[in-house]
């Protein structure tokens, strides 16, 4: 049986596809700026630098961690992938096709870099029932017309998140916050995604509802071998679910590395506070709490040197407030941008 | 902090329905008592139970955390403190006292005398608290110019005082002026033109409480408090935002501060630095808080006890260490296991779940409302509803499982099939 039939029969066709080896999802010193109008000819007079140099790859069963506060371009990278936002400079590859201007018009690759949301609420029409936007990527980027064969993926699909027939021709009011997320996560599933760019899925939902998001999410990366961008605030499910992480600030990676390389080999200041900041539920896990002063500096007018310098509570050395820090190779996967370890 | 112990004087000047006098021999009870509260909704489609028997005591110079999830009926408990429950909401029966005060007896009138002054709430929203078309110092000074009417007069007063003493300055200097040498003349015009700039054409009321406002800004920790008084809400970030309605919350050194989520649309950096300012504040302030959020980290970090919210009761009731340490409801130790550590052993185990979800308040599942979730559930489970019980570790818990005899039919295990039967 051929892989379209198979499609169209609604099942998965992943489980016959050898797992590919290489990178999926390869970006390249990749920056993004928002313009900033203004004046009575509303020309350009600023710039935001939401990403100013980012550089990584994603591979298959693999859960890439992008941590940061708000404001430091975590978001803006995920959307630039799927080319909702433009690059003003860098390159995306998917496996080894250049796709960041070709996104639009590829629709073969926009079923393979799928992308799921921070707010379920908001990214589900309230006016179409659930098999119809469950259903509507498998019409519109797979050119499915048949409805049987649509009903029929879509059940596949939702059973796939745990949720049940019942609920195909129901409207997305009728679903609590968590139901609400699985049927955005089988949406992005529909096309038989290898990426997934999941956009602090778990920040709106109760800690039960986040532990039942995050282990459908565990299971569906080992059923279908995806590799997740996953960005969020949230160390603690980070720490859970990822395998690499990169830590941002204002639109750079202070520090890159595997989960062990970042929890327990901790080494850039900014990476420190973050981890003490967060609330410990046990003894073992209580810090003594670094407090950064002040917010996160504006990205349209970012400090000159290193962009933490004046936060930073460590020892300032006079490079800081001048130069940007170079990359720093600790191991192998383990990459920091401070000056203290130059 | 020396203002805030002139503040603390004035408020004590304030006659709130005779509560002043009672407040300083009430010292060793607790500053609130709440008794089975029940606050309905009557809706269209049926009385929604959000709160349904919930008792709970907040002690004097104490932080007592409410957790729970979305719905639970957290907020709501909030509101019925402060008579905040807008119809077809109602406090149907319960008792509430603060500090000897009967709070559900009170009218609509005297609540706002109370409202903001002797207790005071901090929202989840900033930006949706704070009037966008107001300065922020405006709207701080609100709250001096309802509660402190007394304590800004005395200060006008000082003020005029101060500023008619210049003014009698001023004229002293410029008879001198005609009289003096020329080379004293110099000097002296100096300090006249200084003495000008410090007088002031007239003041009102509005410049104290404003003055107030930056002072109290500027206690809070905020940098360059007098240039934020003149600043709009959406010039401010989220986290600054946050504090100006604790400064708000504070500025009549209110006894209880109740505050709901204050942190969770902040980052964890920011979250960190609003969580250090309240254990700060109340250090100093030695007020009490009743602090509501979703998230147990907060709770472990904040609060002295905690009490654990499910569907409109409490189930757990004690002691931060001792519930954290050994939770007992089957519900807290669900929630503990969900929660994801930050320790190397767990990172490999898949989180354990509590199956299911929050029931609907309108038609809640009969006993214990936790039951068609419940490992543990019994056939007395689906029948009556467990009272909170004082284990040998001090921790209050509602749950059948810690009664003494445990034999005969009605502690036979339920089957799934029984437990979901009353769900809808």
């Amino acid at each position: 049986m051929s892989h379209s039939q198979a499609v169209e029969n609604g099942e998965d066709i992943r489980l016959e596809e050898e797992a590919y080896e290489g990178a999926l999802l390869t970006v390249n010193h990749l920056a993004v700026d928002y313009p900033i109008y203004g004046g009575i000819f509303m020309r350009r007079i600023a710039t935001v630098q939401a990403v100013r140099d980012i550089s990584f790859k994603v591979f298959p069963n693999e859960t890439l961690g992008i941590v940061g506060e708000s404001g430091c371009g975590k978001t803006t990278i995920a959307k630039t992938i799927l080319n909702l936002v433009e690059s003003s400079k860098g390159e995306i590859y998917y496996k080894d096709v250049r796709i960041d201007n070709l996104l639009k018009k590829n629709k073969y690759v926009r079923q393979k870099v799928q992308m799921v949301f921070q707010d379920p609420d908001a990214s589900l029409n309230p006016r179409k029932k659930i098999v119809d936007i469950i259903g509507e990527p498998l019409r519109n980027l797979r050119g499915m017309r048949d409805n049987t064969l649509i009903r029929r993926r879509v059940l596949n699909l939702m059973l796939q998140v745990s949720l049940k027939a019942e609920h195909l021709d129901r409207f997305p009011h009728e679903f609590s916050g968590g139901q609400k997320q699985r049927i955005v996560i089988a949406r992005a599933l529909a096309c038989d995604p290898d990426v997934i760019c999941l956009d602090e899925p778990t920040s709106a939902l109760d800690v039960s509802v986040q532990a039942q998001i995050l282990n459908l999410l565990q299971d569906l990366q080992r059923k279908f071998h995806l590799a997740f961008i996953f960005i969020t605030h949230d160390l603690s499910v980070i720490h859970h679910i990822g395998h690499r992480i990169g830590v941002m600030y204002l639109g750079l990676f202070v520090e890159t590395g595997t989960i062990d390389d970042i929890f327990y080999n901790t080494q850039h200041p900014y990476t420190r506070a973050l981890l003490s900041a967060r609330p410990a539920v046990s003894e073992a896990e209580k810090q003594k709490k670094i407090i950064l002063e002040g917010e996160i500096p504006s990205p349209s007018n970012p400090p000159t040197g290193c962009s933490f310098h004046p936060r930073c509570q460590e020892k300032m050395l006079p490079e800081c407030n001048k130069e940007s820090p170079h990359e720093i190779i600790i191991s192998e996967t383990h990459h920091v941008w401070c000056w203290k370890y130059n | 902090m020396k203002n805030v112990k002139d503040m603390s004087k004035t408020f004590n000047n304030l006659d709130i329905s005779g509560a002043s006098q009672k407040m300083t021999k009430n010292d060793v009870k607790p500053l609130l008592i709440v008794k089975d509260l029940h606050t309905y909704f009557f809706t269209q489609e049926g009385i929604v139970k959000a709160v349904d028997g919930v008792s709970f005591t907040i002690n004097h110079d104490e932080i007592l955390g409410l957790v729970g999830e979305t719905g639970c009926g957290k907020s709501v408990t909030a509101l019925s403190l402060l008579k905040l429950i807008r119809s077809p909401g109602e406090i149907v029966s319960g008792e509430i006292f603060f500090d000897g005060i009967d709070i559900v007896e009170k009218t609509n009138e005297e609540m706002l005398k109370l409202r903001g002054n002797i207790m005071t709430m901090m929202f989840q929203d900033p930006m949706n608290s704070l009037n966008p078309v107001l300065k922020v110092g405006d709207q701080v000074s609100e709250v001096y110019l309802l509660h402190q009417m007394e304590f800004l007069k005395d200060e006008l007063q000082k003020a005029k005082e101060k500023n008619s003493k210049l003014k009698e300055n001023l004229k002293r200097m410029k008879k001198e002026l005609k009289t003096c040498s020329p080379e004293g003349a110099e000097t002296l015009k100096n300090q006249i033109n200084a003495i000008k700039q410090q007088i002031k054409f007239r003041i009102t009321i509005n410049d104290i409480a404003r003055r107030e406002a930056a002072a109290l800004l500027d206690r809070i920790g905020l940098p360059n408090a007098e240039t934020i008084v003149n600043r709009y809400p959406h010039e401010l970030s989220g986290g600054m935002r946050q504090r100006i309605m604790i400064s708000m919350g504070l500025a009549c050194n209110a006894k209880l501060l109740i505050c709901d989520e204050p942190t969770t649309a902040l980052d964890v950096t920011i979250q960190a630095q609003i969580l250090d300012m309240i254990r700060e504040l109340k250090r100093k302030l030695k007020n009490s808080v009743l602090f509501i959020t979703h998230s147990l980290g907060v709770i472990y970090e904040l609060c002295d006890r905690v009490a654990v919210m499910y569907s409109g009761n409490i189930v757990e009731y004690g002691t931060v260490q001792n519930i954290f340490k050994n939770p007992q409801h089957p519900y807290t130790q669900g929630l503990m296991t969900s929660i994801p550590r930050v320790t190397r052993e767990s990172r490999a185990q898949e989180l354990t779940i509590i199956p299911g979800m929050v029931p609907n308040l309108i038609f809640p599942p009969s006993g214990c409302r936790f039951h068609p979730r419940c490992d543990h559930a019994m056939v007395i489970c689906k029948k009556i509803r467990p009272e909170l019980h004082e284990m040998p570790n001090k921790v209050q818990v509602a749950c059948h499982l810690f009664n003494k005899d445990k034999s005969g039919e009605e502690y036979r295990k339920l089957t799934e099939e029984e437990k979901q039967e009353d769900v809808l």
